[in-house]
């Protein structure tokens, strides 16, 4: 099997999971937009300082929420010995690492789209640039979601994988936390051409946390 | 591996204690305080070598956990000296900052500032906490080690983009208004030297820490095998039919003091 | 706080700090050569 095929197949089988379920769709996704909402009651929405920090809003949301997309990736493997099944399914560890990251990409980039939504219209926010938000989020989301599947399986099995995974993985992602929010500065209010640097970092962030995932992946894999 | 016998640990640590109080000496009592800062200054000379060393800690953790990856140089020696190294580091880390806002505080008058280095700082502390948390997750020795050794090598490239990022994103907004030339650019004779001493006498303390810390860890390894074999005796001998050994998948193991946290309290992992 | 006040302060806690991490390995030294009872591996756990 192709190295596509067998990436589709395990995200294929993540996304059924989750189109079944549903998890993402009816807790993930209101827990952020609650998240927002609990932003406008910390920050008086009268003095424009909402539309003034919605990346960093967007993003602290966006985060927190990937922790839950997370774990709830790795809770499906840990029900009925799944992960046992995806051991011995032959598949290569860097095919599992991709596809679970692609699912994990897929939902949270579904859920920015909303999140953002939301930000533009709640929070008053002008977008400049639509193109700079596209890019700056896509990178953004695959180097979050990669390090989130490597943490996620480091700690798949663990007695405290619900409380370790947040640790672990939001040191890690301050750069994309820091380069995410200055991209979309730019690309809502700002001059977009200033968010080119940052999605360069972000993309780097990306391609280094994706090979470490490939290299890493099977051992910790046949570990978990 | 590097592992000292008893009297030189003992030795190196007496050498330590003298440097540093040596270091006290000088930098209390000798050296001019600085011209422009007065005695605040005086905090430099704990403070950069701590954060030297914290450097150099988390530097030797990613080192011996690739070592400790590679296959031919694979030994549990390499992790031992990772986990006792990232934990320096991670003290020395809080030092750092602490020793930071003790001097920040009469020079800047604040008592934290998002400089770029402060916050690589800060960061780098947290994401080795997570390491030290990691590692105390009971787990088998194998895996355990194998874990916190990948875990260590992702960190660790983290670092570079944190640092790049930060000092990016600081520098692109303000000045660096914090650092004031007069510390870089001239730095009198004594206070250089003092400095360096500083430094060496850190690198003492953490080369006599480290000793003693992997011993310690080789002392409980060693203890955890032993608890689990007379728990796996009192298993066998009071016939109970229920093991942690059950769940194991067969052949992923070698030998002896393999087989999990010790069952004796319980502490097994579920799964 | 005067000046010294802050540079004996750090001076202090670098002492504190490094003293409680020997004192914190000793105390484990200690435990370890007197091998534990089961109750105490329960405590200390």
């Amino acid at each position: 099997m192709s190295l596509a095929r067998e990436v589709w197949l395990v995200a294929g089988k993540d996304l059924r999971v989750e189109a079944r379920s549903r998890v993402t769709l009816n807790q993930v996704l209101p827990f952020g937009a609650v998240v927002l909402l609990l932003f406008a009651f910390a920050l008086d929405p009268d003095r424009g300082l909402l539309s003034e920090v919605a990346p960093g809003l967007f993003w602290v949301a966006v985060l927190l929420a990937a922790v839950l997309a997370v774990s709830r990736s790795f809770a499906v493997e840990a029900e009925h010995g799944a992960i046992d099944g995806l051991r011995l399914s032959g598949l290569d560890g860097a095919s599992v690492f991709l596809g679970k990251t692609l699912a994990i990409a897929v939902q949270l980039l579904l859920l920015e789209l909303v999140l953002g939504i939301g930000v533009v219209v709640f929070y008053d926010t002008a977008v400049r640039s639509v193109a700079v938000l596209v890019l700056a989020g896509v990178a953004a989301t695959v180097g979050i979601a990669a390090t989130g599947t490597l943490f996620g399986v480091l700690a798949a099995g663990l007695r405290t994988r619900e409380t370790l995974v947040p640790l672990l993985l939001l040191p890690i992602v301050a750069p994309v936390m820091l380069g995410a929010t200055r991209a979309f500065e730019a690309g809502l209010d700002g001059v977009p051409s200033e968010a080119w640097p940052w999605v360069q970092l972000l993309a780097l962030f990306a391609v280094l946390y994706l090979g470490v995932g490939v290299l890493a992946f099977g051992s910790l894999l046949e570990d978990a | 591996m590097i592992s000292l016998a008893r009297p030189a640990v003992n030795a190196l640590g007496l050498l330590t204690l003298v440097a540093l109080f040596v270091l006290a000496v000088l930098a209390l009592g000798v050296v001019p305080p600085d011209a422009v800062q007065g005695d605040a200054q005086r905090l430099m000379y704990v403070h950069v070598p701590a954060a030297w060393l914290a450097y150099l800690a988390f530097f030797v953790t990613a080192v011996s956990s690739a070592l400790y990856l590679w296959p031919r140089t694979r030994q549990p020696g390499w992790d031992l000296l990772a986990g006792s190294s990232a934990e320096i580091g991670v003290i020395f880390t809080g030092l750092t900052l602490v020793l930071g806002s003790l001097w920040g505080r009469p020079v800047w008058g604040a008592w934290w500032v998002w400089d770029a280095r402060l916050v690589t700082t800060a960061v780098l502390f947290f994401l080795y906490l997570g390491y030290l948390a990691l590692r105390r997750v009971p787990a088998d020795p194998d895996v355990r080690a194998r874990r916190a050794a990948i875990a260590a090598l992702i960190a660790f490239v983290d670092v570079p983009i944190v640092h790049f990022s930060v000092n990016w994103w600081r520098t692109l907004h303000q000045e660096a208004t914090v650092f004031n030339p007069d510390l870089d650019a001239q730095i009198e004779g004594s206070m250089a030297w003092t400095l360096l001493f500083a430094v060496v006498a850190f690198t003492l303390a953490y080369g006599y820490l480290m000793a003693r810390r992997v011993q310690l860890a080789r002392l409980e390894e060693g203890r955890e095998e032993r608890e689990l074999d007379a728990a796996i005796a009192a298993r066998v001998a009071s016939g109970s039919e229920r093991t942690d050994l059950e769940d194991r998948v067969p052949g992923e193991g070698t030998g002896k003091g393999n087989i999990g946290d010790p069952a004796v309290a319980g502490a097994g992992e579920h799964r | 706080m005067s000046d010294a006040g802050f540079v004996v302060a750090g001076y202090v806690i670098t002492a504190v700090v490094l003293i409680a991490y020997i004192g914190w390995m000793a105390a484990r030294f200690r435990r370890v050569r007197r091998g534990l009872t089961e109750e105490e591996l329960e405590r200390w756990r």
